[in-house]
Protein backbone atom coordinates (compact mmCIF):
# COMPACT_ATOMS: atom_id res chain seq x y z
CA UNK A 1 0.00 0.00 0.00
CA UNK A 2 1.18 3.64 -1.17
CA UNK A 3 0.83 6.17 1.96
CA UNK A 4 -1.67 9.06 0.91
CA UNK A 5 0.83 11.51 1.61
CA UNK A 6 3.59 9.07 -1.16
CA UNK A 7 0.91 8.94 -3.09
CA UNK A 8 0.68 12.73 -3.81
CA UNK A 9 4.34 12.81 -4.70
CA UNK A 10 3.86 9.89 -7.13
CA UNK A 11 2.16 11.29 -10.03
CA UNK A 12 -0.72 8.46 -10.42
CA UNK A 13 1.38 7.65 -13.37
CA UNK A 14 3.90 9.12 -15.59
CA UNK A 15 2.80 10.47 -18.81
CA UNK A 16 5.23 8.16 -21.47
CA UNK A 17 7.47 9.61 -23.81
CA UNK A 18 6.13 9.36 -26.49
CA UNK A 19 2.87 11.52 -25.29
CA UNK A 20 4.86 14.19 -24.23
CA UNK A 21 6.58 14.10 -27.55
CA UNK A 22 3.55 14.67 -29.63
CA UNK A 23 2.00 17.04 -27.87
CA UNK A 24 5.57 19.01 -27.87
CA UNK A 25 5.28 18.82 -31.57
CA UNK A 26 2.33 20.43 -32.20
CA UNK A 27 3.60 23.28 -29.67
CA UNK A 28 4.02 26.89 -31.91
CA UNK A 29 7.97 28.19 -31.11
CA UNK A 30 6.75 30.74 -28.14
CA UNK A 31 5.18 28.08 -25.78
CA UNK A 32 7.85 25.59 -26.26
CA UNK A 33 11.12 27.90 -25.89
CA UNK A 34 8.70 28.71 -22.77
CA UNK A 35 8.28 25.16 -21.45
CA UNK A 36 11.92 24.71 -21.40
CA UNK A 37 11.57 25.90 -17.95
CA UNK A 38 9.47 23.05 -16.78
CA UNK A 39 11.68 20.63 -15.82
CA UNK A 40 15.18 19.37 -16.78
CA UNK A 41 13.23 16.59 -18.81
CA UNK A 42 11.15 18.67 -21.08
CA UNK A 43 14.42 21.07 -21.45
CA UNK A 44 16.31 18.29 -23.02
CA UNK A 45 13.15 17.18 -25.22
CA UNK A 46 12.78 20.57 -26.40
CA UNK A 47 16.60 21.28 -27.26
CA UNK A 48 17.74 17.73 -28.33
CA UNK A 49 15.50 15.51 -29.80
CA UNK A 50 12.44 17.32 -30.59
CA UNK A 51 13.89 19.42 -33.12
CA UNK A 52 15.42 17.35 -35.14
CA UNK A 53 12.73 16.23 -37.52
CA UNK A 54 10.43 18.99 -37.07
CA UNK A 55 9.78 19.98 -40.07
CA UNK A 56 8.20 23.19 -40.91
CA UNK A 57 7.31 25.25 -43.69
CA UNK A 58 7.77 28.86 -44.30
CA UNK A 59 5.84 31.08 -46.17
CA UNK A 60 6.09 34.29 -47.28
CA UNK A 61 4.40 37.62 -48.53
CA UNK A 62 3.71 40.40 -46.36
CA UNK A 63 4.29 38.80 -43.35
CA UNK A 64 5.95 35.29 -42.54
CA UNK A 65 4.29 32.67 -41.81
CA UNK A 66 5.39 29.36 -40.78
CA UNK A 67 3.27 25.91 -40.61
CA UNK A 68 3.54 22.58 -39.41
CA UNK A 69 2.67 20.71 -43.02
CA UNK A 70 1.54 17.73 -41.50
CA UNK A 71 -0.97 19.51 -39.11
CA UNK A 72 -2.70 22.13 -40.91
CA UNK A 73 -4.15 23.58 -37.58
CA UNK A 74 -1.19 24.85 -36.48
CA UNK A 75 0.08 27.96 -38.35
CA UNK A 76 1.96 30.46 -36.30
CA UNK A 77 2.62 34.48 -38.15
CA UNK A 78 6.38 35.23 -37.51
CA UNK A 79 6.97 38.59 -35.83
CA UNK A 80 9.28 40.29 -38.84
CA UNK A 81 12.99 39.76 -38.48
CA UNK A 82 13.30 43.45 -37.42
CA UNK A 83 11.05 45.92 -35.68
CA UNK A 84 10.51 48.13 -37.83
CA UNK A 85 10.01 45.45 -40.86
CA UNK A 86 7.97 46.64 -43.46
CA UNK A 87 8.87 45.12 -46.54
CA UNK A 88 7.21 45.09 -50.10
CA UNK A 89 8.33 41.59 -50.83
CA UNK A 90 10.02 39.04 -49.47
CA UNK A 91 11.69 36.13 -50.94
CA UNK A 92 12.95 32.98 -49.21
CA UNK A 93 15.88 32.22 -50.84
CA UNK A 94 16.95 29.12 -48.75
CA UNK A 95 17.62 27.34 -45.60
CA UNK A 96 20.45 25.96 -43.77
CA UNK A 97 20.49 24.11 -40.23
CA UNK A 98 17.42 25.66 -39.63
CA UNK A 99 18.37 29.36 -40.49
CA UNK A 100 16.03 30.41 -43.74
CA UNK A 101 17.61 33.39 -45.78
CA UNK A 102 15.55 35.97 -46.67
CA UNK A 103 16.15 38.92 -49.37
CA UNK A 104 13.25 41.74 -48.39
CA UNK A 105 12.62 44.56 -51.05
CA UNK A 106 12.33 47.14 -49.67
CA UNK A 107 11.54 50.84 -51.02
CA UNK A 108 14.67 51.38 -52.28
CA UNK A 109 16.97 48.53 -51.39
CA UNK A 110 17.46 44.94 -50.59
CA UNK A 111 18.20 43.84 -47.83
CA UNK A 112 19.39 40.56 -46.83
CA UNK A 113 18.90 38.68 -44.01
CA UNK A 114 19.59 35.31 -41.90
CA UNK A 115 16.71 34.40 -39.94
CA UNK A 116 15.73 31.58 -37.58
CA UNK A 117 12.31 31.75 -37.30
CA UNK A 118 12.43 29.74 -34.04
CA UNK A 119 14.40 31.32 -32.06
CA UNK A 120 13.78 34.99 -33.67
CA UNK A 121 17.05 35.41 -34.32
CA UNK A 122 18.20 37.65 -37.19
CA UNK A 123 20.97 39.23 -38.67
CA UNK A 124 21.33 41.42 -41.67
CA UNK A 125 23.74 40.46 -44.04
CA UNK A 126 26.54 43.34 -45.42
CA UNK A 127 24.70 44.93 -48.66
CA UNK A 128 25.75 43.92 -52.29
CA UNK A 129 28.23 45.62 -53.89
CA UNK A 130 26.01 47.71 -56.10
CA UNK A 131 22.58 48.95 -54.72
CA UNK A 132 20.08 49.44 -56.98
CA UNK A 133 16.40 50.27 -56.90
CA UNK A 134 13.85 47.88 -57.67
CA UNK A 135 10.00 48.16 -58.28
CA UNK A 136 7.42 46.14 -58.33
CA UNK A 137 6.85 45.45 -62.19
CA UNK A 138 10.98 44.70 -62.38
CA UNK A 139 11.40 42.52 -59.76
CA UNK A 140 11.22 39.32 -62.26
CA UNK A 141 14.73 41.14 -63.52
CA UNK A 142 15.61 39.52 -60.23
CA UNK A 143 17.10 36.15 -60.17
CA UNK A 144 18.16 34.80 -56.04
CA UNK A 145 20.15 31.59 -55.42
CA UNK A 146 21.50 29.36 -52.62
CA UNK A 147 23.65 26.97 -53.27
CA UNK A 148 27.40 25.61 -52.57
CA UNK A 149 30.19 23.53 -54.38
CA UNK A 150 31.16 20.49 -52.29
CA UNK A 151 29.53 20.76 -48.29
CA UNK A 152 27.29 23.63 -47.12
CA UNK A 153 29.90 24.77 -45.11
CA UNK A 154 30.96 26.76 -48.29
CA UNK A 155 27.26 28.36 -48.94
CA UNK A 156 27.17 30.96 -51.24
CA UNK A 157 24.00 33.70 -52.40
CA UNK A 158 23.72 35.16 -55.60
CA UNK A 159 21.86 37.86 -56.65
CA UNK A 160 21.74 38.28 -60.65
CA UNK A 161 20.18 41.61 -61.50
CA UNK A 162 19.60 43.74 -64.75
CA UNK A 163 21.00 46.98 -65.10
CA UNK A 164 18.02 47.83 -67.21
CA UNK A 165 15.80 47.85 -63.76
CA UNK A 166 18.10 50.86 -62.22
CA UNK A 167 16.36 53.46 -64.84
CA UNK A 168 13.30 52.76 -63.45
CA UNK A 169 11.41 53.35 -67.20
CA UNK A 170 7.48 53.27 -67.05
CA UNK A 171 6.32 51.27 -69.76
CA UNK A 172 7.65 47.77 -70.25
CA UNK A 173 7.11 48.61 -74.23
CA UNK A 174 10.51 50.53 -73.64
CA UNK A 175 12.67 47.35 -73.15
CA UNK A 176 13.66 46.23 -76.72
CA UNK A 177 13.81 42.28 -77.01
CA UNK A 178 16.29 40.15 -78.36
CA UNK A 179 15.42 37.30 -80.95
CA UNK A 180 14.35 34.76 -77.86
CA UNK A 181 12.11 37.29 -75.77
CA UNK A 182 15.12 38.43 -73.76
CA UNK A 183 15.38 42.17 -72.42
CA UNK A 184 18.16 43.37 -74.19
CA UNK A 185 20.80 44.72 -71.61
CA UNK A 186 24.07 45.94 -71.56
CA UNK A 187 24.69 44.63 -68.12
CA UNK A 188 23.39 41.86 -66.43
CA UNK A 189 25.15 41.58 -63.00
CA UNK A 190 25.52 38.57 -60.93
CA UNK A 191 27.02 38.98 -56.99
CA UNK A 192 28.12 36.31 -54.87
CA UNK A 193 28.10 36.04 -51.07
CA UNK A 194 29.96 33.55 -49.66
CA UNK A 195 28.95 32.96 -46.06
CA UNK A 196 32.42 30.92 -45.40
CA UNK A 197 34.22 34.22 -46.23
CA UNK A 198 31.92 36.95 -45.17
CA UNK A 199 31.91 38.74 -47.97
CA UNK A 200 31.00 39.80 -51.49
CA UNK A 201 32.17 39.20 -54.99
CA UNK A 202 31.27 40.06 -58.73
CA UNK A 203 32.52 37.41 -61.08
CA UNK A 204 32.91 38.29 -64.23
CA UNK A 205 30.15 36.49 -65.51
CA UNK A 206 27.12 37.28 -67.47
CA UNK A 207 24.44 36.42 -65.24
CA UNK A 208 22.15 35.78 -69.12
CA UNK A 209 18.91 36.43 -68.13
CA UNK A 210 16.68 39.29 -67.54
CA UNK A 211 13.81 38.04 -67.23
CA UNK A 212 12.76 35.51 -64.82
CA UNK A 213 9.45 33.99 -64.11
CA UNK A 214 10.52 32.84 -60.77
CA UNK A 215 12.98 34.37 -58.48
CA UNK A 216 14.34 31.85 -56.11
CA UNK A 217 16.68 29.59 -58.35
CA UNK A 218 16.22 25.70 -57.63
CA UNK A 219 19.58 24.10 -56.51
CA UNK A 220 20.79 20.57 -56.90
CA UNK A 221 23.91 18.98 -57.34
CA UNK A 222 26.10 22.05 -57.35
CA UNK A 223 23.31 23.74 -59.92
CA UNK A 224 21.37 26.69 -59.10
CA UNK A 225 18.71 26.55 -61.95
CA UNK A 226 15.56 29.60 -62.36
CA UNK A 227 13.09 29.07 -64.68
CA UNK A 228 13.45 32.26 -67.02
CA UNK A 229 13.24 33.88 -70.76
CA UNK A 230 10.16 35.06 -72.39
CA UNK A 231 6.98 33.23 -71.10
CA UNK A 232 9.47 30.78 -69.21
CA UNK A 233 10.91 29.11 -72.20
CA UNK A 234 13.95 28.24 -70.83
CA UNK A 235 16.15 27.37 -67.97
CA UNK A 236 19.22 29.04 -66.80
CA UNK A 237 22.04 26.99 -65.13
CA UNK A 238 24.60 28.20 -62.94
CA UNK A 239 27.35 26.24 -61.78
CA UNK A 240 28.31 27.20 -58.56
CA UNK A 241 31.65 26.17 -58.28
CA UNK A 242 33.18 28.03 -62.18
CA UNK A 243 30.21 30.13 -61.54
CA UNK A 244 29.57 29.84 -65.36
CA UNK A 245 25.79 30.03 -66.74
CA UNK A 246 24.34 27.99 -69.53
CA UNK A 247 20.96 27.30 -70.61
CA UNK A 248 18.86 23.99 -70.93
CA UNK A 249 15.32 23.58 -72.40
CA UNK A 250 11.90 23.22 -70.62
CA UNK A 251 9.03 20.30 -71.43
CA UNK A 252 6.02 21.10 -73.57
CA UNK A 253 3.26 23.45 -71.77
CA UNK A 254 5.84 25.34 -70.01
CA UNK A 255 5.12 29.06 -69.04
CA UNK A 256 5.53 31.87 -66.85
CA UNK A 257 3.42 29.93 -64.02
CA UNK A 258 5.06 27.00 -64.20
CA UNK A 259 7.17 26.07 -60.88
CA UNK A 260 10.51 24.30 -60.73
CA UNK A 261 11.42 22.38 -58.07
CA UNK A 262 13.07 18.86 -57.21
CA UNK A 263 11.11 16.13 -56.46
CA UNK A 264 13.50 12.84 -55.11
CA UNK A 265 16.37 14.58 -55.95
CA UNK A 266 15.81 15.83 -59.61
CA UNK A 267 15.04 18.90 -61.11
CA UNK A 268 11.19 18.77 -61.94
CA UNK A 269 8.48 21.29 -63.59
CA UNK A 270 5.14 21.67 -62.28
CA UNK A 271 3.15 22.92 -65.18
CA UNK A 272 -0.76 23.90 -65.47
CA UNK A 273 -3.43 24.04 -68.06
CA UNK A 274 -6.90 24.80 -67.64
CA UNK A 275 -7.64 22.32 -66.09
CA UNK A 276 -5.50 20.59 -64.07
CA UNK A 277 -1.20 20.25 -63.41
CA UNK A 278 1.45 17.87 -64.89
CA UNK A 279 4.72 17.06 -63.17
CA UNK A 280 7.71 16.86 -65.60
CA UNK A 281 11.43 15.82 -64.19
CA UNK A 282 14.53 15.83 -65.86
CA UNK A 283 16.11 12.01 -66.15
CA UNK A 284 19.45 12.48 -67.44
CA UNK A 285 20.95 9.57 -68.79
CA UNK A 286 24.54 8.36 -69.57
CA UNK A 287 26.47 11.13 -71.42
CA UNK A 288 24.48 13.60 -70.05
CA UNK A 289 21.57 13.52 -71.77
CA UNK A 290 18.91 15.14 -70.64
CA UNK A 291 15.30 14.44 -71.29
CA UNK A 292 11.96 16.04 -69.75
CA UNK A 293 9.47 13.01 -68.87
CA UNK A 294 5.83 13.19 -67.91
CA UNK A 295 5.69 11.79 -64.12
CA UNK A 296 2.39 12.43 -63.48
CA UNK A 297 -0.79 14.89 -63.77
CA UNK A 298 -3.54 15.77 -61.52
CA UNK A 299 -6.49 17.86 -60.72
CA UNK A 300 -7.72 19.79 -57.25
CA UNK A 301 -11.34 19.89 -58.22
CA UNK A 302 -13.32 20.72 -60.66
CA UNK A 303 -14.82 24.18 -59.05
CA UNK A 304 -11.28 25.56 -58.83
CA UNK A 305 -10.84 28.29 -61.40
CA UNK A 306 -6.96 27.18 -62.42
CA UNK A 307 -6.18 30.74 -63.52
CA UNK A 308 -6.34 31.59 -59.42
CA UNK A 309 -3.97 28.76 -58.42
CA UNK A 310 -0.01 29.08 -58.59
CA UNK A 311 2.47 26.19 -57.18
CA UNK A 312 4.24 27.58 -54.38
CA UNK A 313 6.82 25.04 -53.76
CA UNK A 314 7.25 21.02 -53.83
CA UNK A 315 8.32 19.27 -50.49
CA UNK A 316 10.90 16.88 -49.90
CA UNK A 317 8.42 14.26 -49.37
CA UNK A 318 6.82 14.66 -53.04
CA UNK A 319 4.02 16.82 -51.91
CA UNK A 320 3.07 20.22 -53.70
CA UNK A 321 1.99 23.28 -52.25
CA UNK A 322 -0.49 25.54 -54.06
CA UNK A 323 -2.18 28.56 -53.23
CA UNK A 324 -5.57 29.50 -54.78
CA UNK A 325 -5.62 33.20 -54.81
CA UNK A 326 -9.32 33.45 -55.03
CA UNK A 327 -10.47 31.43 -52.33
CA UNK A 328 -7.30 32.00 -50.18
CA UNK A 329 -6.71 28.64 -49.78
CA UNK A 330 -3.35 26.98 -49.39
CA UNK A 331 -3.59 23.40 -50.56
CA UNK A 332 -0.80 20.63 -49.75
CA UNK A 333 -1.83 17.82 -52.56
CA UNK A 334 -0.57 14.14 -51.93
CA UNK A 335 0.40 12.72 -55.45
CA UNK A 336 0.96 9.07 -53.46
CA UNK A 337 -1.96 9.17 -51.91
CA UNK A 338 -4.02 11.68 -54.50
CA UNK A 339 -5.51 13.58 -51.30
CA UNK A 340 -5.18 17.09 -50.67
CA UNK A 341 -5.25 19.29 -47.22
CA UNK A 342 -6.74 22.58 -47.61
CA UNK A 343 -6.70 25.04 -45.39
CA UNK A 344 -7.50 28.95 -45.34
CA UNK A 345 -3.99 31.06 -45.66
CA UNK A 346 -3.62 34.58 -44.37
CA UNK A 347 -0.82 34.94 -46.45
CA UNK A 348 -2.87 35.81 -49.30
CA UNK A 349 0.31 37.48 -51.86
CA UNK A 350 2.29 35.03 -51.13
CA UNK A 351 4.86 34.20 -53.70
CA UNK A 352 7.40 31.76 -52.57
CA UNK A 353 7.72 29.24 -49.46
CA UNK A 354 10.55 27.10 -47.97
CA UNK A 355 10.32 23.90 -46.25
CA UNK A 356 12.88 24.01 -43.51
CA UNK A 357 13.95 22.12 -40.02
CA UNK A 358 13.72 23.92 -37.05
CA UNK A 359 16.51 24.20 -34.66
CA UNK A 360 18.05 26.35 -32.26
CA UNK A 361 20.84 27.53 -34.68
CA UNK A 362 22.18 31.01 -34.38
CA UNK A 363 22.92 33.30 -37.53
CA UNK A 364 26.50 32.97 -36.41
CA UNK A 365 26.89 29.51 -36.69
CA UNK A 366 26.39 30.09 -40.45
CA UNK A 367 28.47 32.80 -41.15
CA UNK A 368 30.62 34.02 -38.53
CA UNK A 369 31.70 37.79 -39.96
CA UNK A 370 28.05 38.96 -38.95
CA UNK B 1 -21.23 -15.29 -41.55
CA UNK B 2 -21.80 -13.94 -38.69
CA UNK B 3 -19.23 -10.79 -37.67
CA UNK B 4 -16.35 -11.99 -35.41
CA UNK B 5 -16.21 -10.45 -32.18
CA UNK B 6 -13.28 -9.72 -29.95
CA UNK B 7 -13.11 -9.34 -26.53
CA UNK B 8 -10.94 -6.70 -24.70
CA UNK B 9 -10.08 -6.60 -21.14
CA UNK B 10 -9.15 -3.54 -19.06
CA UNK B 11 -6.74 -3.35 -16.27
CA UNK B 12 -9.74 -3.16 -13.77
CA UNK B 13 -10.55 -6.55 -15.27
CA UNK B 14 -13.64 -5.44 -16.97
CA UNK B 15 -14.60 -6.79 -20.42
CA UNK B 16 -15.53 -5.00 -23.57
CA UNK B 17 -16.46 -6.55 -26.60
CA UNK B 18 -16.02 -5.28 -30.07
CA UNK B 19 -16.20 -6.65 -34.05
CA UNK B 20 -13.30 -8.10 -35.13
CA UNK B 21 -13.52 -5.51 -38.19
CA UNK B 22 -13.75 -2.22 -36.05
CA UNK B 23 -11.15 -3.52 -33.23
CA UNK B 24 -8.12 -3.77 -36.21
CA UNK B 25 -8.24 0.07 -36.84
CA UNK B 26 -5.71 -0.77 -33.73
CA UNK B 27 -2.13 -1.72 -35.10
CA UNK B 28 -1.50 -3.83 -31.60
CA UNK B 29 -4.68 -5.40 -32.20
CA UNK B 30 -4.47 -6.35 -35.68
CA UNK B 31 -0.88 -7.61 -35.67
CA UNK B 32 -2.13 -10.17 -32.34
CA UNK B 33 -5.40 -11.21 -34.52
CA UNK B 34 -2.66 -11.90 -37.39
CA UNK B 35 -0.96 -14.06 -35.12
CA UNK B 36 -2.51 -16.03 -32.78
CA UNK B 37 -6.21 -15.15 -34.05
CA UNK B 38 -7.03 -13.73 -31.17
CA UNK B 39 -9.88 -15.96 -29.77
CA UNK B 40 -9.53 -15.42 -26.26
CA UNK B 41 -9.21 -11.94 -24.32
CA UNK B 42 -7.32 -9.81 -25.15
CA UNK B 43 -5.42 -7.71 -21.91
CA UNK B 44 -4.93 -3.88 -21.84
CA UNK B 45 -3.04 -3.43 -18.92
CA UNK B 46 -2.25 0.21 -18.82
CA UNK B 47 -6.27 0.94 -19.83
CA UNK B 48 -8.73 1.75 -17.12
CA UNK B 49 -12.11 0.81 -17.91
CA UNK B 50 -13.21 4.62 -18.56
CA UNK B 51 -10.89 4.93 -21.00
CA UNK B 52 -11.20 2.05 -22.67
CA UNK B 53 -15.36 2.54 -23.10
CA UNK B 54 -14.40 5.72 -24.67
CA UNK B 55 -11.84 4.06 -27.18
CA UNK B 56 -14.60 2.09 -27.82
CA UNK B 57 -17.11 4.30 -28.76
CA UNK B 58 -14.36 6.08 -31.01
CA UNK B 59 -13.61 2.70 -32.80
CA UNK B 60 -17.32 2.04 -33.33
CA UNK B 61 -17.83 5.78 -35.09
CA UNK B 62 -19.50 4.92 -38.36
CA UNK B 63 -17.99 8.17 -40.19
CA UNK B 64 -17.63 8.75 -44.05
CA UNK B 65 -14.37 8.91 -44.62
CA UNK B 66 -13.89 12.71 -45.87
CA UNK B 67 -15.65 13.32 -42.46
CA UNK B 68 -13.41 11.21 -40.44
CA UNK B 69 -11.13 14.09 -39.56
CA UNK B 70 -13.58 16.34 -38.83
CA UNK B 71 -14.89 13.60 -36.53
CA UNK B 72 -11.86 12.76 -33.77
CA UNK B 73 -11.45 16.35 -33.70
CA UNK B 74 -14.72 16.63 -32.27
CA UNK B 75 -14.61 13.33 -30.47
CA UNK B 76 -11.70 14.78 -28.50
CA UNK B 77 -13.31 18.43 -28.24
CA UNK B 78 -15.82 17.07 -26.25
CA UNK B 79 -13.44 14.99 -23.86
CA UNK B 80 -11.63 18.27 -23.53
CA UNK B 81 -10.43 17.63 -19.76
CA UNK B 82 -6.69 17.01 -20.03
CA UNK B 83 -6.63 13.71 -17.56
CA UNK B 84 -8.67 11.91 -19.62
CA UNK B 85 -7.31 13.12 -22.80
CA UNK B 86 -3.99 12.02 -21.66
CA UNK B 87 -5.31 8.28 -20.21
CA UNK B 88 -7.04 8.59 -24.56
CA UNK B 89 -3.38 9.21 -25.90
CA UNK B 90 -1.86 6.75 -23.81
CA UNK B 91 -4.86 4.20 -24.59
CA UNK B 92 -4.15 4.99 -28.36
CA UNK B 93 -0.47 4.59 -28.14
CA UNK B 94 -0.85 1.26 -26.76
CA UNK B 95 -2.98 0.44 -29.43
CA UNK B 96 -1.57 2.19 -32.14
CA UNK B 97 -4.53 4.31 -33.02
CA UNK B 98 -2.86 7.38 -34.60
CA UNK B 99 -5.37 9.15 -35.32
CA UNK B 100 -6.93 9.49 -31.89
CA UNK B 101 -3.36 9.95 -30.78
CA UNK B 102 -2.52 12.72 -32.99
CA UNK B 103 -5.88 14.15 -32.16
CA UNK B 104 -5.85 13.67 -28.27
CA UNK B 105 -2.24 15.46 -28.24
CA UNK B 106 -3.17 18.05 -30.56
CA UNK B 107 -6.15 18.97 -28.15
CA UNK B 108 -3.91 18.76 -24.80
CA UNK B 109 -0.97 21.19 -26.85
CA UNK B 110 -4.11 23.68 -27.79
CA UNK B 111 -5.05 23.93 -23.82
CA UNK B 112 -1.81 23.97 -22.36
CA UNK B 113 -0.13 26.79 -24.95
CA UNK B 114 -1.01 29.32 -22.43
CA UNK B 115 -0.71 27.75 -19.27
CA UNK B 116 1.84 29.06 -16.75
CA UNK B 117 4.99 26.91 -16.26
CA UNK B 118 2.89 26.03 -12.42
CA UNK B 119 -0.17 24.99 -14.51
CA UNK B 120 1.54 22.72 -16.98
CA UNK B 121 3.27 21.09 -14.28
CA UNK B 122 0.66 20.49 -12.13
CA UNK B 123 -1.54 19.18 -15.55
CA UNK B 124 1.15 17.02 -17.04
CA UNK B 125 1.79 15.74 -12.82
CA UNK B 126 5.93 17.15 -14.06
CA UNK B 127 8.13 17.93 -10.85
CA UNK B 128 9.56 20.76 -11.18
CA UNK B 129 13.45 20.30 -11.04
CA UNK B 130 14.92 23.40 -12.66
CA UNK B 131 16.72 26.19 -10.84
CA UNK B 132 16.17 29.58 -10.53
CA UNK B 133 19.06 30.30 -11.95
CA UNK B 134 18.47 28.20 -14.77
CA UNK B 135 14.38 29.39 -15.42
CA UNK B 136 16.30 33.25 -15.37
CA UNK B 137 18.84 31.99 -18.18
CA UNK B 138 16.00 30.89 -20.57
CA UNK B 139 13.98 33.77 -19.52
CA UNK B 140 16.76 35.80 -20.55
CA UNK B 141 17.52 34.31 -23.52
CA UNK B 142 14.44 34.22 -24.46
CA UNK B 143 12.51 37.25 -23.70
CA UNK B 144 9.85 37.05 -26.35
CA UNK B 145 8.69 34.00 -25.83
CA UNK B 146 7.63 34.84 -22.08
Amino acid sequence: MIEPKQARLLPHRNVPDEVIHNILSRLSPKPLMRFRCVSTYWNLQITESHFKSHRKFLLSDISLYALNGENVYSSVEVPSPFENGHWKNAFVIGTLYGIVILALEKAKALQLILYNPLTREARKLPDPPRSCCISARERHAYGFGYGYEATPDDSKIVIGYNQLSCDCSESANEYEYDSDGEYISDSKYCHVFSLKQGSWTTPKTDFGCANISQAVGVFLNGYLNWLSGYRGSKIIVLDVEEMKFSRMGVPDGTNESSRLGTLHRRLCIVNKNKTGFIVWVLNIERYLHKEWLKRYSFTIGIERDYHCLDTICILEDGRIVLMDFKSLHLIFYDPSKGSQNIFKCMASFTTSGIEYVESLASPSDICRYI
Amino acid sequence: MSKKTLTLMSKDKQLFNIEEHLAVQSVTIRNMVKEDGASSVIPLPRVDSETLALVIEYLNRQQAPEEDEDYVKKFVDERGEIPTLLELAQAALDLDIKKLMDAACMKVADLIKDFTLEEVREALRIENDRTPEEEKAIRDEFQWAF
